[in-house]
């Protein structure tokens, strides 16, 4: 029986557990936890917080993997596009050699593509010891069907322990359908990865309820763990073009290909005219841009780091850019990599659609607007100076 | 067409905040909303409705109070609405949920297409999509941001990519997760609202969806959560002084790791 | 209309206040009694019940007693008794108490409460007998057949700021019923539209309102006491104006704090939020939210004309009950139990109508001859002269109101009856070269209006088209020219905003529709009337739960 139990006779009416729920499940009632099943998300913060009495167990039994102790073995799902292996691989291979360092195992990459065998050795340089490589026309798309069969198949073969796959929107996709091929655990878009050494278990951190919280997942019984990480999360592997590994090119029979679905075209878009509740990267104005042709500074700038133009509500307001380009409480909630605020002073209603975001840069002319307290990093100066010298600057760079 | 599209009931992520004293997400007064990601997948299963005839029934695993999601689900003009509700299937991680609510379409049967929001806003994992789509073993096509047809047994869409979209076909049935620039959901006419409140929704457990008790809840789930923190507060407060040029410079070399 | 969008009920009421819900608890309650079934619907505007509603609030429970002869008030959520009653006159650092208390004033044995809470909690009771409740939609014109009121039709949802309709465009409902009842609170727009259509207030008064912002504050427990009431004239208020501040011990760590003005003041630059931003910083009041957080921030208008600015209650297939019709007593500002009762009369009214299957105005004017009848009609009429008293001075005021006191409420009026004048026609013209030295917002007591209006919890959806309607640019630019845009001050909310063309260099309006409270100080208080306030989408506005 799975479950959460409070063993009474332990607990001492501390109201620790109380305290430490985040979901508010837990009602002290004559000094005795009563826990509301429909809000408690079983996170087990209540059984560290008693961790001193011991009063309350959350019992899980689940089946185990099958000799899980035979499972070795940290694994990169390295993900290629237009035959080209994609960077966020190269951060993943760094992480998963410090994880196989500590648990003293090797690691592996697989890579599905088309005229893609030349690559692997890239990936040999970058930390490799393996490099299982399967090379067919059929497979120059990511496509779910196809990629989850072989990688699911590859796995059951060689059995890791871990297999990281980037989180990129078709790599989500792909892993996930492979977590249920093998009926196993994933965890998506871990911002930290380590090892229990003495358990061999990994321990998975996450970002939960917009950013608000972080978790920290384990997937103690089942093999392989599965995890996958975005694009700049990880430090990139260094080359070493000295290294030395094995690359193992794998032949599919013709069934694994089968796809139900097919690409018809890909489309390099300029991303300036993405939906900024997708983007990575904003470049948002307000008040102070004082006019609708004033935001093409910001297109400028936008364009040049692959990102979305947002607004406040004053700059929509005024007329000078449609609503859909709008940030703040009644408009779109954001969470991009970087926001740069030109020119906004950063009232609690933009903020709110803002701050989650991983890094803010504010330029304002003026040193005390709020924008400067949830900043990141900021600049007091005119936009209009310095927006392009920023655009300039990193048109050199990038 | 018939059209299943699955919702779940979350907090108002945009509302939730920390205590900064107790460290606990502050969760009174925060409403619970239908997850955001799902209204856009509602309003698109009512267009191909609008288009092709049909009908849209809508679909959640929740507690009893998910029933209010689904019944403004209804309110927006979906026709039927099913809650998959069991103790048991509490602490059930993405793979246990993407089981079950296979299995509840299962029971439903006859669909075309199954359509999802991108991710919830809570868990944030974009796993249930494509876990029910690989339960069911059917076809996916992952944040669609358009569809551009349906026609013979087939749909072409344009999924979003990181560089920008891809055009791809499916057979049907199949599964869509969608993003919000598909569309722009409708408000709830005064008809859905009194559709809503006397509509019965269908409530169905564990054995209803004849679902294998080791797949389900607890069981079912290999993932769990170990502690739950409050993040470090990540910021610098750095302010970048002195001469224009000067200042840029300083401020690019300190970002630029995080830009391609 | 295709029968898609029509719906047919017998009694709608437009609007889930206090009055509405007695209103419809009422008839509810008639039904059962006598065994019969015919329906009553609310729209409602706020996404839920409760949300738009705004007070201090000093409530006498009796009458809501009678309402609810079988229900246990000591259920009513937030209610806490009146303990300890302080009636004061500020000056800039002073406090003094008032030498006379008048007995009309006295709040012993009333409750304070948050009306949106006590409202959310009478529409659960109204919903188990049966009432249909549905939030989040607003009903936006009246349609009329052959002279008379038979329905309203709801907004369109889903065009763009032009109004052309978008792909998720969803056209609007008809709802017809064979009694409307007006219970949209103070300024309804479309009581005023049935108002003018049917000439209901000839021979009447105007009426006259303040708005009333206020805040929910935190404090430290110790702070000021559950149950403890301050209620203060003067500071920082001149001696022209008409209004008056309050703090009431919500509980033990939360109390409200706010500020009422008059809205027939001259000076055009007079702000009412930042009249209350001034009362806080007043020493006695400063002192209890020291060391407080603010949670929330609202602004609402209170209907003060009494009596003699009643319109006609009632017209064929209509009557207008609450706020709306404005049941307020002064001064004690009482109009919350005054409503129940109307409403109640109302409630009677349309049984009966409804089952005599006669909703003419001969017949709906049995809800006058009720009303006039009832205790709480006494209250009112016993205030009846009391505003006309305060249009000029403070002191003029106080003896006018003592006089009042003397003569049983008649005052000075040869006929009995004193005139107002609407409260748009006050304002004088902006002096020139007026520099207003520009508040110091310290942002822990005191904030600016934009912060403060996060506090409201104010949302609409941003596409649709403006629901401020601008009858005219030109006269925009005229009350710029003659009064420096007295909305940029009036509206609590900070929707207008006084801007310049960036080609023209000309002075002009910009709008922030999504900052409004729903308040309609615009629509009272413009001086050419130049504004229309009607609602925005269903759902959107204010979030003044627990307030």
């Amino acid at each position: 029986m799975s479950g959460i139990t409070v063993y009474q006779d332990k607990c001492t009416g501390c109201a620790l557990c109380e305290k430490a729920c985040p979901f508010d499940a837990i009602t002290m009632v004559d000094k005795k936890p009563v826990i509301d099943l429909d809000k408690c998300s079983l996170c087990s913060s209540c059984v560290e917080a008693c961790r001193k009495f011991g009063a309350i167990e959350i019992i899980r039994t689940t089946t185990q993997t099958p000799d899980i102790e035979k499972y070795k073995g940290v694994w990169v799902l390295a993900l290629q596009r237009k035959g080209v292996v994609q960077s966020v691989t190269y951060e993943l291979l760094g992480k998963a050699r410090e994880l196989a360092d500590k648990l003293k195992v090797s690691v592996s990459c697989v890579l599905l593509g088309h005229n893609i065998k030349d690559k692997a050795q890239d990936l040999i340089y970058r930390g490799a010891d393996k490099v299982y490589v399967v090379d067919d026309p059929k497979l120059e798309h990511l496509l779910e069907e196809p990629y989850a069969r072989i990688v699911s198949n590859l796995i059951r073969k060689h059995r890791p322990e871990i297999v990281l796959c980037p989180a990129t929107s078709i790599g989500r996709s792909v892993i996930s359908r492979v977590a249920v091929q093998l009926r196993v655990g994933l965890t998506a878009d871990c911002t930290g990865l380590d090892v229990n050494t003495d358990e061999r278990y990994l321990l998975q951190t996450r970002p939960a309820f917009g950013g608000s919280i972080m978790a920290t997942i384990l997937s103690k019984h089942h093999r392989p763990q599965l995890a996958t990480v975005r694009h700049k999360v990880m430090k990139e592997a260094a080359v070493d073009p000295n290294r030395k590994g094995e690359i193992e090119v794998v032949e599919f029979d013709k069934s694994f290909f089968i796809s139900r679905t097919k690409v018809l075209k890909v489309v390099d878009e300029v991303t300036s005219t993405v939906n900024i509740a997708e983007a990575n990267v904003i470049v948002s104005g307000g008040r102070a841009m004082g006019g609708a042709a004033n935001f093409k500074l910001l297109e400028d700038l936008a364009k040049v780091l692959n990102g979305a133009v947002g607004a406040s509500r004053a700059a929509v307001d005024e007329g000078w850019i449609p609503y859909s380009h709008q940030v703040g409480q009644t408009g779109k909630t954001v969470c991009p990599k970087l926001y740069i605020a030109c020119g906004i002073s950063g009232q609690i209603q933009h903020l709110v659609g803002m701050q989650s975001s991983d890094t803010i840069i504010a330029i304002n002319r003026d040193p005390s607007a709020p924008i400067f307290k949830v900043a990141n990093y900021g600049i007091v100066g005119d936009v209009f100076e310095i927006v392009p010298l920023l655009t300039k600057r990193f048109q050199e760079i990038l | 067409m018939n059209i299943i599209v699955c919702i779940k009931q979350v907090p108002d992520t945009s509302e939730v905040r920390i205590d900064p004293s107790t460290n606990n997400l502050v969760r009174d007064g925060v409403k619970s909303i239908i997850n955001p990601f799902d209204m856009y997948a509602i309003e698109e299963g009512l267009r191909l409705k609008e288009k092709f005839g049909g009908k849209v029934m809508v679909l959640s695993m929740g507690p009893p109070q998910a029933e209010a999601a689904l019944r403004e689900a209804v309110s927006l003009g979906c026709d039927e609405a099913v809650l998959v509700s069991d103790r048991a299937f509490a602490g059930s991680d993405t793979l246990a949920t993407s089981y079950t609510l296979s299995k509840a379409i299962e029971k439903i049967k006859d669909y075309d297409m199954i359509i999802c929001g991108k991710q919830a806003i809570d868990g944030d994992t974009a796993q249930v999509g494509p876990g029910i789509a690989a339960t069911l073993d059917i076809p996916q096509i992952n944040y669609v941001r358009k569809i551009e047809e349906i026609k013979d047994g087939a749909i072409t869409a344009e999924r979003a990519t990181e560089e920008g979209y891809e055009v791809v076909q499916s057979s049907l049935p199949c599964l869509l997760t969608v993003v919000k620039e598909i569309n722009n959901p409708r408000l709830p006419s005064l008809k859905g609202k009194m559709k809503a409140k006397s509509v019965v929704i269908q409530t169905w457990n564990a054995t209803d969806i004849a679902a294998e008790e080791s797949r389900i809840g607890f069981k079912g789930s290999p993932t769990w959560v170990l502690n739950i923190f409050t993040p470090q507060a990540k910021h610098e407060g750095k302010i970048f002084e002195g001469e224009a040029q000067q200042a840029v410079d300083q401020l690019v070399e300190s970002i630029k790791g995080l830009v391609h | 209309m295709s029968n898609d969008n029509l719906i047919e009920t017998d009694v709608l009421v437009i609007g889930a206040g206090p009055a509405g819900l007695s209103f419809a608890i009422h008839y509810a309650d008639l039904n059962r009694k006598h065994h019969l079934t015919s329906k009553v619907m609310i729209l409602e505007k706020a996404a839920a019940v409760g949300n738009h509603t705004l007070s201090g609030a000093l409530m006498n429970f009796k009458t809501l007693g009678e309402l609810l002869p079988d229900v246990d008030l000591s259920s009513v959520p937030t209610a806490t008794e009146v303990r300890q009653e302080e009636m004061l006159f500020l000056t800039k650092k002073k406090a003094f108490g008032l030498p006379y208390h008048p007995k009309a004033m006295s709040n012993k044995g009333n409750r304070i409460i948050s009306l949106g809470a006590m409202v959310g909690w009478l529409g659960g009771i109204a919903e188990q007998k049966g009432v249909e409740i549905f939030a989040g939609v607003a009903a936006q014109e009246l349609i009329f057949e052959k002279g008379k009121i038979v329905g309203v039709l709801t907004g369109a949802s889903g065009l763009d700021h032009e109004g052309k309709p978008m792909p998720n465009y969803q056209p609007p409902t008809e709802v017809r019923a064979k009694v409307i009842i007006f219970a949209e609170g103070a300024r309804g727009h479309l009581t005023k539209t049935l108002i003018e259509k049917f000439d209901l207030a000839k021979g009447k008064n105007p009426q006259a309102y303040s708005l009333g912002v206020k805040e929910l504050w935190e404090v430290p427990e110790g702070s000021f006491a559950q149950g403890h009431i301050i209620h203060t004239l003067g500071w920082p208020l001149g001696t022209d104006q008409f209004g008056g501040g309050f703090v009431y011990g919500l509980n033990k760590t939360q109390v409200v704090v706010g500020f009422c003005s008059g809205l027939d003041y001259s000076d055009p630059a007079f702000d009412p939020h930042g009249a209350l931003q001034s009362y806080k910083t007043h020493p006695r009041i400063a002192a209890i939210i020291k060391n407080g957080k603010l949670l929330k921030y609202g602004a609402k208008n209170i209907p003060e004309g009494g009596v003699f600015s009643l319109p006609q209650l009632y017209h064929d297939n209509a009557m207008i009950i609450g706020d709306a019709a404005g049941f307020v007593a002064m001064p004690s500002l009482k109009g919350i139990h005054l409503s129940i009762r109307a409403a109640m009369n109302a409630a009677q009214t349309a049984f009966i109508a409804i089952n005599e299957q006669n909703t003419s105005k001969e017949n709906l004017s049995l809800y006058k001859i009720l009303f006039e009848n009832t205790s709480e009609y006494r209250e009112l009429y016993a205030a009846r002269n009391f505003r006309q008293c305060f249009t000029s001075s403070l002191y003029a005021g106080l003896l006018k109101f003592g006089i009042n006191q003397i003569t049983g409420g008649r005052g000075l009026s040869l006929n009995g009856r004193s005139r107002l004048s609407e409260d748009h026609k006050h304002l004088r013209p902006a002096l020139k070269n007026n520099h207003l030295t520009p508040f110091a917002f310290d942002n822990k007591t005191t904030f600016e209006k934009e912060a403060e209006v996060f506090y409201s919890g104010t949302k609409h959806d941003e596409e649709q088209p403006c629901h401020l309607r601008i009858l005219s640019q030109d006269t925009c630019l005229q009350c710029i020219e003659k009064f420096e845009a007295p909305c940029r001050y009036f509206c609590p909310a900070k929707v207008f905003e006084l801007s310049r063309d960036a080609q023209t260099n000309q002075r002009k309006i910009i709008l922030h529709p999504s900052n409004c409270l729903h308040c309609k100080t615009c629509d009272i208080k413009d001086p050419f009337q130049n504004v229309t306030w009607v609602p925005p989408y269903g759902g959107d506005g204010p979030r003044y739960d627990k307030m």
